[in-house]
C-alpha cells in the first residue's frame, strides 16, 4: 500500500516539475525547458544522495548482499545505470551533441526500463540496515521514487523531440564506442569490491610492488587515451567529455558522504586531492579559470604523490571501496588538469598564474594547519593534507620525524592548539619548491607536445607531396622525370624564396628557362639573390614558392634524382680539410655512384689540368685558397653532371687555372651539358656567355643573349643600365 | 720650443710582447668590469683557502693516524714525495704545452712579423709561460706548503719565505718542460712523418698502461680488512716515503730549501748552510740548463718559422688508390678518417671508452673484496649499472655538436643525391660501435665478478645498449634540430653549444633513472619470490628497447621532414 501512495508522491513532484518544464518550453525553448528541468533532477538527486550513508559500499562480495548473488549483481548494474542516465540528461540541453542522444535513446532507456524491474533493490543495497518498514517510508525511499518518476520524464522528453529510431552506419559506429568510456567513468566505486569481494588482498597496492606499478601505469595510460580519443574532437564533445568524467567522478567519490558529514566539519572532503573533485566539475562547467590554474600547480603533483605513496591499509584488496577510491580520486587530480590543457579546453598557464596559485596554495596551507589543530578538540586523527600526523615524516626517516616531534601548543580558552612549525614551514616550502619544479616540467611536456604535433602536420604535409608526385607520374617508376620530354634544361618557374620567418623575399616570382649546350651568366650586385637563386636550385635551400625543374626532375619532389644532375661549385669552398684530396674526390664519386673505369680516366685527367698532381696525397688543409678551390671544381666535375652550377668560381684562382676552368666550361657545354655561373667579372661573363640574365633585389630580369646586348651596347654598360634604373626607381 | 716626442725604435720590446701575450692567454676582460673583477678575485681567495683547508685535513689525518711515521710531527719524506708527484704532472704538462706554444703555435708567424728580434718572442714565451704557471700554482702549491708548514715545527721566517721559494718551485718544471720539449718535438716530427710507428707507438703505450692499471687493480688483496692489514700497510707506506727520499734526494733539497733544516731540537730552522746552498745551486743549475736549452730550442723555433706549414705537410697520410665503395660504407670511411686525424676529440671518446671498464674492474675488485650483506650486493650492481651509463652517456655530449661542427661543410651534404638519413646515420657508427664494445666489455668484467647467468646479462647488456643507441641518437637528434653550424663556422670549435648541456643534463637523468629501474626490479625478484630473477632484466631490456624504438623512430622522422629547413645556411 505504502508502495502505492510512495508512487503517487513521486509522480505528482515529477509532475509538477513537468509543468514547470513545459511552462518554460512553452514561453522560451524547449532547450531552456530542458535545463530546468535538469537543474530540478540534480538537485533532487543530490538531496536524496547525501540524505543517507550509502551502504552498498559495507558490501563485500555477492553473496554478502542483502539478496541472492544474482539480484545483488544486478542491483548494483541498475544503481550504475541510473547515475549514468541522470547524469547525461543533467548534461543534454547544455551540449548540442547527437552521441548524447543516442546513448539516452537507444543505450540507457532500454536499460533503464529493465532497472526498473530492479530499482526496489538497488533502493535496499544502498539502504539496507533499515528495517523494511522504515525503508518504505523513508526520506531517501521517497526521494529515490521521486527522481525515478523524473528520469522517466525526461526519458518522455528527449523521445517527444525525436522519437526515430534511425541511426546512421557511423552514428551507430559512434555510439557503440562511447557506451565502454560512459560507463566506464560512471562505475560506482564500491562495484569491484561487491562483485569480487576481498579475494584479491593478497595483492597489494602499496610500496610500489608490482600491482601498484600497474595501478600507476593505468593512471598514466588512461589520460592519454582519453587524450587520443578526443584531441581530434570539437570543442564542445571535449567540453562534454570531461564534465561528464568530472561529474560522475565526483558524485560516486561523493558516496562516502551524507548530510550529517557536514555538520562535523573535521569530515568535510578538505584534503587537498578529496577537494579537487568538487572543484573540477566546477572548473570545466563555469570555466573558472582562476581555480584550474590552482588544481594545474598544486592539485596534480599532491595527487601524483599519493599515488605513489598510497595512505591506506597495506592488507586493503585491491577491489576494495577504499582502493577504488583512492585511485579514481587521485587519479582525476592528477590527470584531468593536464587533459584540460592538452586539450586546449584551459589555456597553457603563464608564470603569473603560478604565483597567483602558489599564494592561494599558501592561505590554503595555513588554513587547513589552523583546522587542523583546532579540529582536533573534538576529533582525533583530523589530518587535512598531511600536515597534522607524521604520516609524510614516517616515509622519510627519523630525521624527518625529528623535525616532526618538533611542537609548539596553546589553549584559547578551552582549546588547545598544537603545532609542529619547522615540520610545517619545511612541508609548505618543500611544497612550493616542487610546484617551480612543475613549471619546468610542464614547459618540457609543451614543448614536447608541440614539436610531435608539428611534426605529424609535416609527415602528412610530406604524404601529401608524394600522393602528389606519384599522380604527376602517372604510373611510371620514381626515378623518371616528372616531365619527361624535358631533355637537359634548367626551369624556374615562379620560384621565391623567404628566410626563416622573415617577411622579406629573397628571391620574388623568379622564371627562368636554361637549356642544353649553353654558358649562361647570372649577374647582380652583392645580395641581390644570385647565390640564393643557387643554392635553391642545388638543394641547399628550401623553396618557399613555385618550383625548379633539372632535366625534367623536379627539385622538391625528386630531390635524389635531380641532384644526380647537378654538379655545384659553391662561393666559399667547403672541404673536409682533414681528408686528403684524393679521398675527398674519391668519398664525392662515391657519393654520385662514379665507376672505377670513369674515376680512373677523370680524377688524372682534372689533377693533371689543375696542376695538382703533387699535391694530391696531402691533406686538403694544407692546400692554399686556390688549390682548394680547383678540389671543389674537380668534385664538382667528377660524375660530368648536365647541369653544372658555379657560385663566383673564379676567385682566387692564378691566370693560369682561370684560363683552364674556363676551357673546361667550354668544353663541358659543347657536350651538350648546361654552365651556368654567377660572376662580378663582367668581362668573363662576355667572352664566355651565350645568354646572361641580371637580378636585383631578388627580381629576376628577362634573360637576354648577349649578342642582343652587343648590338645596343657593352654588357658592363647593359648591367650598370639595370642596377642604375633600380637606383633611380629608389 | 715644444718638446719633441720621443720614437721608440722597437716599440714591441720585451714587455710589450709579454704583456700582450699575457692578456691574450690569461683574457683579462675582466678588469676593466669592477664586479667581474672582484668575483675573479673572490673566487682567487675561495680556491686558495680550499685547496689550503683540505691540504690540511689531509696532512692532520696523516699526522693524527701517524700513517707515514712514528713522530709527532709529519716527516720530510710525505712533504717529498707531494712535491715529486706535482714536478712530475708539472713536468709533463710543461713539455707538452711548451711544445705546442715554442714550436707549433699559429702566433709564432704573426710575432715574428712585429719589429722585434726573433730572440725577444722566443725568450717572450718562455716568460709567458712562466707567468702563467705562477698565476695557476699559486692557489694550489702555496696552499699545500702552508698547510703542511701549519702542522711541522717550522721557523715563522717560514711563512714570508714560502712566497720566495713558490717562484724557484715553479720554475723547475717550466725549465725541465724547455729542456724535454726539445727531444720532444723532434719525437713528435719523426712520428708525423713516419705515420704507421705512431699508430704503433700509440697503441703500445695505450696497452701497456692498460695493462699496468689492470695489474695495479689486480693487486688490490681479495679480502680487504684495513684493521687487519694496518701494519703491513703502514710499513709498506712507510719503505715509499724512504723510497722517495732516498730516490728522489733533489726533491728532498728542494724541501729543504723550502722548509729549512731539522736541528737537533727537531725544529727546522734555516740557520745552517744547508737551504741557503741548495738556494742558490738550484737557481745556478736552472740558469745553466735554461742557457743550454735556450740556444739549442732558439735554433727549432728559428727553423719552425723559417718552415711555415711544412711541419703540417709533413702529415701525409698513406696514398689510396681511386676505389669506388658503396655510398653507406664511403660516409662511414670519411666519418672514421675525420675522426681519427681529429686527435682531441677522438682521444676524449676513447678515454671514455677505454676508462669504463676499468672502473668498473676497480670497483668490482673492491666490493669483491668486501662482505656485503646481500642487499648491498645489489646496490654494487645497480652502482655498476650507473658507472658504465653515467660516463658512456655523458660523452654523448659531444654527439650533440658532431653535426654543427662541420660548420658550412654541412650545407653541401645537401646538395648530394642521397637521403640525408645515410650521411647524417653513418655519422654516428664509429661512436656507436666502440661504445657499444665498451659496453660489452664493462659487462664482461662486471660478470666475472656477479656471475649471472647468460640470459640475464644478455639482457642487461642488450637494455644498456638500447639506452646508449637511444641517447647517442637523441644527442645527434638536438644537435639537428638546434644546428649551430653557423656559430661553429664564425667562431672555430669555442662555442658555447647548447645542445651539449641538453644531451649531459639527460644523460644523467637516463642514467640514473636506470640504475634506480634496475636496483628496483632487483629487489623486487628478491623480495618476491613469485617473480622470476630474469623478469626484471626482461624488464630492463624492454625499456631500452622502447627508449631506442622511440628515439629513431624521431631521428628518422625528423631528418626527412626538418633536415632541410633547420640545416639551411
Amino acid at each position: 500500500m505504502s508502495h502505492y501512495l510512495l508512487l503517487l508522491i513521486s509522480l505528482t513532484v515529477a509532475s509538477i516539475a513537468s509543468v514547470i518544464t513545459y511552462f518554460i518550453s512553452r514561453k522560451k525553448t524547449w532547450k531552456s525547458g530542458l535545463k530546468v528541468y535538469g537543474i530540478i533532477l540534480i538537485v533532487f538527486f543530490f538531496v536524496r544522495y547525501f540524505s543517507y550513508p550509502d551502504q552498498a559500499r559495507n558490501i563485500v562480495g555477492l553473496i554478502d548482499g542483502p539478496f541472492s548473488a544474482g539480484v545483488n549483481f544486478f542491483a548494483l548494474i541498475g544503481i550504475w545505470i541510473e547515475l549514468t542516465l541522470i547524469v547525461l540528461l543533467v548534461l543534454y540541453p547544455f551540449f548540442k551533441l547527437n552521441i548524447i542522444k543516442h546513448l539516452i535513446k537507444f543505450v540507457l532507456t532500454p536499460l533503464f526500463l529493465l532497472y526498473l524491474g530492479f530499482s526496489h533493490f538497488s533502493v535496499s543495497m544502498q539502504l539496507i540496515g533499515y528495517n523494511e518498514e522504515v525503508l518504505g517510508w523513508t526520506f531517501p525511499h521517497i526521494m529515490f521514487l521521486v527522481t525515478t518518476a523524473l528520469i522517466m520524464y525526461g526519458l518522455f522528453l528527449v523521445w517527444k523531440k525525436d522519437y526515430s529510431f534511425k541511426l546512421k552506419k557511423e552514428e551507430l559506429i559512434r555510439l557503440l564506442i562511447a557506451i565502454v568510456p560512459v560507463f566506464l567513468a560512471s562505475m560506482p566505486m564500491y562495484s569491484l569490491q561487491i562483485i569480487f569481494g576481498s579475494q584479491l588482498a593478497r595483492y597489494k597496492v602499496v610500496d610500489l610492488s608490482s600491482t601498484h606499478r600497474i595501478f600507476i601505469y593505468i593512471s598514466i595510460i588512461v589520460p592519454f587515451l582519453i587524450y587520443f580519443g578526443l584531441y581530434k574532437k570539437d570543442e564542445e564533445s571535449k567540453r562534454f567529455a570531461m564534465t561528464y568524467l568530472s561529474l560522475v567522478t565526483m558524485i560516486t567519490f561523493a558516496a562516502n558522504f551524507y548530510y550529517l558529514d557536514f555538520l562535523t566539519p573535521w569530515s568535510w572532503p578538505i584534503h587537498l586531492c578529496n577537494t579537487a573533485m568538487f572543484l573540477l566539475p566546477l572548473i570545466i562547467i563555469f570555466r573558472m579559470d582562476k581555480l584550474f590554474y590552482f588544481t594545474y600547480f598544486i592539485n596534480v603533483f599532491g595527487a601524483l604523490m599519493a599515488m605513489l605513496m598510497p595512505n591506506y591499509n597495506a592488507t586493503t584488496s585491491y577491489t576494495s571501496f577504499t582502493v577504488i577510491q583512492f585511485w579514481y580520486n587521485h587519479a582525476i587530480a592528477y590527470f584531468v588538469p593536464l587533459l584540460l590543457v592538452g586539450l586546449k579546453l584551459f589555456e597553457r598557464p603563464k608564470m603569473k598564474q603560478m604565483f597567483y596559485s602558489l599564494l592561494a596554495f599558501s592561505g590554503y596551507f595555513i588554513l587547513v594547519i589552523i583546522l587542523n589543530s583546532w579540529f582536533s578538540n573534538y576529533a582525533t586523527g583530523v589530518d587535512f593534507f598531511f600536515t597534522n600526523s607524521d604520516f609524510i615524516a614516517d616515509k622519510l626517516g627519523k630525521w624527518a620525524r625529528n623535525i616532526f616531534a618538533i611542537n609548539v601548543s596553546f589553549n584559547i580558552g578551552d582549546l588547545n592548539f598544537e603545532f609542529h612549525p619547522l615540520y610545517q614551514v619545511l612541508f609548505l616550502l618543500v611544497y612550493v619548491g616542487v610546484a617551480f619544479a612543475m613549471w619546468f616540467v610542464y614547459s618540457l611536456g609543451y614543448s614536447i607536445s608541440d614539436s610531435l604535433v608539428a611534426l605529424r602536420f609535416e609527415q602528412k604535409r610530406i604524404k601529401l607531396s608524394e600522393f602528389a608526385l606519384q599522380a604527376a607520374l602517372n604510373g611510371r617508376s620514381k626515378e623518371e622525370p616528372m616531365e619527361a620530354d624535358s631533355g637537359v634544361k634548367l626551369e624556374l618557374r615562379n620560384f621565391s624564396k623567404k628566410y626563416g620567418r622573415s617577411e622579406h623575399f629573397a628571391v620574388k616570382d623568379a622564371s627562368l628557362t636554361v637549356y642544353g649546350g649553353e654558358i649562361f651568366g647570372f649577374l647582380g650586385p652583392n645580395g641581390a639573390g644570385k647565390s640564393t637563386t643557387i643554392k635553391a636550385i642545388v638543394g641547399i635551400h628550401t623553396i618557399t614558392e613555385g618550383s625548379i625543374f633539372v632535366c625534367g626532375f623536379d627539385v622538391e619532389k625528386q630531390p635524389v634524382m635531380a641532384k644526380q644532375q647537378i654538379g655545384y661549385v659553391p662561393d666559399h669552398y667547403a672541404l673536409y680539410e682533414k681528408l686528403t684530396a684524393r679521398e675527398y674526390i674519391n668519398y664525392i664519386a662515391d657519393i654520385y655512384s662514379v665507376t672505377n673505369e670513369e674515376r680512373q680516366k677523370r680524377i688524372p685527367y682534372y689533377t693533371k689540368l689543375f696542376n695538382l698532381e703533387e699535391a694530391f696525397d696531402n691533406q686538403i688543409k694544407t692546400f692554399s685558397h686556390g688549390m682548394k678551390q680547383k678540389v671543389a671544381i674537380i668534385a664538382a666535375l667528377i660524375h660530368e653532371p648536365k647541369l653544372w652550377l658555379l657560385d663566383e668560381p673564379l676567385t682566387g684562382l692564378d691566370p693560369d687555372s682561370i684560363y683552364q676552368v674556363k676551357e673546361v666550361m667550354k668544353h663541358h657545354a659543347s657536350k651538350g651539358n648546361i654552365v651556368m655561373f654567377s660572376s662580378h667579372l663582367i668581362d668573363v661573363v662576355e667572352n664566355l656567355c651565350q645568354r646572361i640574365v641580371v637580378i636585383k633585389k631578388g627580381h629576376l630580369f628577362e634573360p637576354i643573349p648577349l649578342k642582343e646586348v652587343h648590338e645596343k651596347t657593352t654588357l658592363e654598360q647593359y648591367y650598370l643600365n639595370k642596377v642604375y634604373e633600380e637606383k633611380k626607381d629608389e | 720650443m715644444s718638446k719633441r716626442r720621443r720614437v721608440k725604435p722597437f716599440p714591441y720590446d720585451l714587455k710589450t710582447l709579454i704583456a700582450m701575450q699575457l692578456k691574450d692567454k690569461l683574457d683579462l676582460g675582466f678588469v676593466k668590469n669592477k664586479g667581474q673583477l672582484i668575483r675573479k678575485i673572490v673566487f682567487f681567495i675561495l680556491r686558495f683557502i680550499i685547496v689550503g683547508v683540505i691540504s690540511f685535513a689531509l696532512f692532520y689525518v696523516a699526522s693524527f693516524f701517524k700513517i707515514f711515521h712514528n713522530s709527532p710531527f709529519l716527516p720530510t719524506s710525505l712533504m717529498t714525495i707531494v712535491l715529486t708527484i706535482i714536478f712530475v704532472i708539472s713536468t709533463i704538462t710543461s713539455s707538452n704545452e711548451l711544445l705546442k706554444s715554442l714550436y707549433l703555435a699559429k702566433d709564432n708567424a704573426l710575432l715574428v712579423t712585429y719589429p722585434t728580434t726573433l730572440n725577444k718572442v722566443f725568450f717572450s714565451k718562455i716568460v709567458v709561460y712562466y707567468l702563467y704557471e705562477l698565476y695557476k700554482n699559486f692557489t694550489f702549491v702555496v696552499p699545500i706548503f702552508l698547510a703542511y708548514g701549519l702542522l711541522s715545527p717550522v721557523s715563522p721566517f717560514f711563512y714570508l719565505w714560502v712566497l720566495v721559494t713558490f717562484f724557484v718551485v715553479t720554475l723547475i718544471p717550466v725549465i725541465l718542460g724547455v729542456v724535454i720539449s726539445i727531444p720532444l718535438f723532434y719525437i713528435n716530427v719523426f712520428l708525423n712523418r713516419v705515420r704507421f710507428l705512431k699508430t704503433v707507438v700509440f697503441i703500445t703505450l695505450l696497452s701497456l698502461f692498460i695493462w699496468l692499471v689492470v695489474e695495479i687493480i689486480l693487486l688490490i688483496p681479495p679480502r680487504i680488512n684495513i684493521l687487519f692489514l694496518w701494519e703491513p700497510i703502514k710499513a709498506g707506506l712507510s719503505e715509499i716515503s724512504i723510497f722517495f727520499q732516498k730516490y728522489f734526494v733533489f726533491v728532498y733539497y728542494i724541501v729543504v730549501m723550502i722548509f729549512g733544516k731539522l736541528n737537533t731540537s727537531r725544529v727546522y730552522s734555516y740557520l745552517s748552510w744547508e737551504p741557503w746552498l741548495i738556494f742558490f745551486s738550484t737557481i745556478f743549475i736552472l740558469g745553466v740548463l735554461f742557457m743550454l736549452a735556450y740556444y739549442v730550442s732558439r735554433f727549432i723555433f728559428l727553423k719552425m718559422i723559417s718552415q711555415g706549414d711544412s711541419y703540417g705537410k709533413s702529415l701525409k697520410p698513406k696514398a689510396i688508390l681511386n676505389v669506388r665503395h658503396s655510398r653507406f660504407i664511403t660516409f662511414i670511411i670519411k666519418e672514421v678518417r675525420l675522426l681519427l686525424r681529429n686527435g682531441e676529440f677522438a682521444y676524449n671518446f676513447l678515454a671514455t671508452y677505454i676508462s669504463i671498464p676499468i672502473i668498473i674492474l676497480l670497483v668490482n675488485q673492491i666490493f669483491a673484496g668486501m662482505d656485503l650483506y646481500v642487499k648491498g650486493q645489489f646496490f654494487v650492481q645497480a652502482f655498476n649499472v650507473l658507472l658504465i651509463l653515467l660516463p658512456l652517456l655523458a660523452s654523448n655530449g659531444l654527439i650533440a655538436t658532431m653535426y654543427s661542427k662541420e660548420a658550412r661543410t654541412a650545407y653541401m651534404k645537401r646538395t648530394k643525391p642521397v637521403n640525408a638519413l645515410i650521411p647524417l646515420f653513418a655519422k654516428l657508427i664509429p661512436n656507436l660501435v666502440l661504445s657499444l664494445t665498451s659496453i660489452v666489455v664493462s659487462l664482461i668484467v662486471f660478470n666475472i665478478y656477479m656471475n649471472f647467468i647468460f640470459i640475464n646479462i644478455f639482457l642487461l647488456a642488450l637494455g644498456m645498449i638500447f639506452i646508449q643507441v637511444g641517447h647517442l641518437f637523441l644527442s645527434g637528434l638536438l644537435d639537428l634540430m638546434n644546428p649551430q653550424n653557423e656559430q661553429y663556422a664564425t667562431t672555430g670549435t669555442h662555442v658555447q653549444n647548447p645542445n651539449e648541456t641538453k644531451s649531459i643534463i639527460l644523460a644523467f637523468v637516463i642514467a640514473f633513472a636506470y640504475a634506480l629501474i634496475t636496483l628496483a626490479f632487483i629487489l623486487e625478484a628478491v623480495t618476491d619470490p613469485s617473480i622470476k630473477f630474469s623478469v626484471g632484466f626482461l624488464k630492463m631490456f624492454f625499456i631500452g628497447l622502447g627508449f631506442a624504438l622511440i628515439v629513431l623512430y624521431l631521428y628518422k622522422e625528423n631528418i626527412k621532414v626538418y633536415y632541410n629547413q633547420r640545416v639551411e645556411s
